[in-house]
């Protein structure tokens, strides 16, 4: 049977490293792409979900387990993308055509997609940053609205206001 | 829940590659409002898809490197009590300095009469009257893009020092 994330935190700090090496194979490339939607740079991604893992396993004193420990993750994500935008005052966005993107079997198809997705990427970056991220969390990672609130500290019924509002505004923008 | 508002919700799992119901396939097919944004959840699913992935293996060694190397400091955790704090620290600095501002523009600078009560009716005693969810919804539209763009003429948190930002809340406590 698979353990669930929070078996595996308490593997962790119990003393069972390779519980840890799980944690971040289950939820470091979605924790990447959803940071990605959030504005940061493709560069950076190694280094901010390095971050996020590094401070969500030192810090797991002061996680008691209210929230999951996805949400617990990617709220430290969250807030370190944050911290970068702030510092940077600005966002550089880098491109979705500009990365190696393999080939694929339908290039219409996929080409179709990919520029509905950068058509979405260019309308993301123009939403008040709780919209954005509570769309991206809802639409791209599934979250239910409680885990939405848990990630970024705010209500149920806030959540879905600002997943309504982005939605609106994105249909508006991308149709 | 209407039939829109129940489609929304089986969104993200679709996009995951879960099934429609007979009955969702057809309102789908027949609501444009639901086709729209069906069209932006899957968008959104894609979005981050192509890129280089991240390498879990790679960044489990540094981690793990890292975490043996430095030892627990409980300091450079960011916890969510502290983010909450910041945050409203934010956004009252931020109408702190938005109301100094104004008050200099529309207020040339008098002498003080010391007999004069302090001032009332403050943005912060306005805040102070606002349940929990209402100050969560209002800090939460509170962006740092906003706060980082002020008007024209009026300084942003960016362009304060810590003596400065200090001197601002302290006007808001006497």
């Amino acid at each position: 049977m698979t353990p669930t994330d929070e078996e595996l935190v308490a593997s962790y700090r119990a003393g069972v490293e390779a519980a840890a090496d799980e944690l971040v194979r289950r939820h470091a490339t979605s924790l990447g792409r959803f940071l990605y939607g959030s504005g940061a740079p493709a560069a950076e991604l190694d280094d901010l979900v390095q971050e996020a893992f590094f401070r969500a396993f030192r810090g797991l004193d002061g996680w008691r387990g209210e929230a999951s420990f996805r949400s617990w993750l990617y709220r430290i994500g969250t807030n370190l993308n944050r911290d970068r935008f702030r510092r940077q005052k600005g966002r550089q966005m880098v491109p979705i055509e500009d990365q190696e993107i393999p080939d694929h079997a339908d290039p219409e198809g996929e080409a179709g997609a990919n520029e509905m997705e950068t058509r979405l990427l260019d309308e993301l970056e123009r939403l008040p940053r709780l919209q954005r991220e509570v769309f991206l969390l809802r639409a791209q990672q599934g979250l239910e609205y409680d885990q939405i609130c848990a990630t970024l500290g705010t209500t149920p019924g806030a959540a879905r206001v600002h997943y309504h509002h982005a939605v609106k505004r994105l249909k508006e923008a991308v149709g | 829940m209407t039939p829109c508002e129940r489609l929304s919700e089986r969104m993200p799992a679709m996009a995951a590659g879960a099934d429609w119901t007979p009955d969702e396939a057809a309102h789908l097919a027949s609501c444009p409002d639901c086709a729209a944004e069906w069209r932006l959840v899957k968008a959104a699913a894609g979005v981050g898809g192509k890129l280089p992935a991240v390498d879990p293996a790679r960044i489990s060694a540094r981690v793990r490197a890292r975490l043996a190397a430095e030892p627990a400091n409980e300091s450079t955790v960011i916890p969510i009590r502290s983010a909450r704090r910041g945050r409203w620290l934010m956004g009252l600095a931020a109408a702190a300095v938005l109301v100094l501002a104004v008050r200099a523009v529309v207020r040339p600078p008098a002498p003080v009469d010391p007999g004069l009560a302090a001032p009332t009716g403050t943005v912060l005693s306005e805040l102070e009257e606002l349940s929990s969810n209402e100050l969560e919804s209002v800090l939460g539209d509170w962006d740092e893009e906003q706060v980082g763009t002020p008007a024209a003429g009026v300084p942003g948190l960016s362009d304060l020092s810590a003596d400065e930002l200090e001197r601002v809340l302290r006007s808001w406590e006497t």
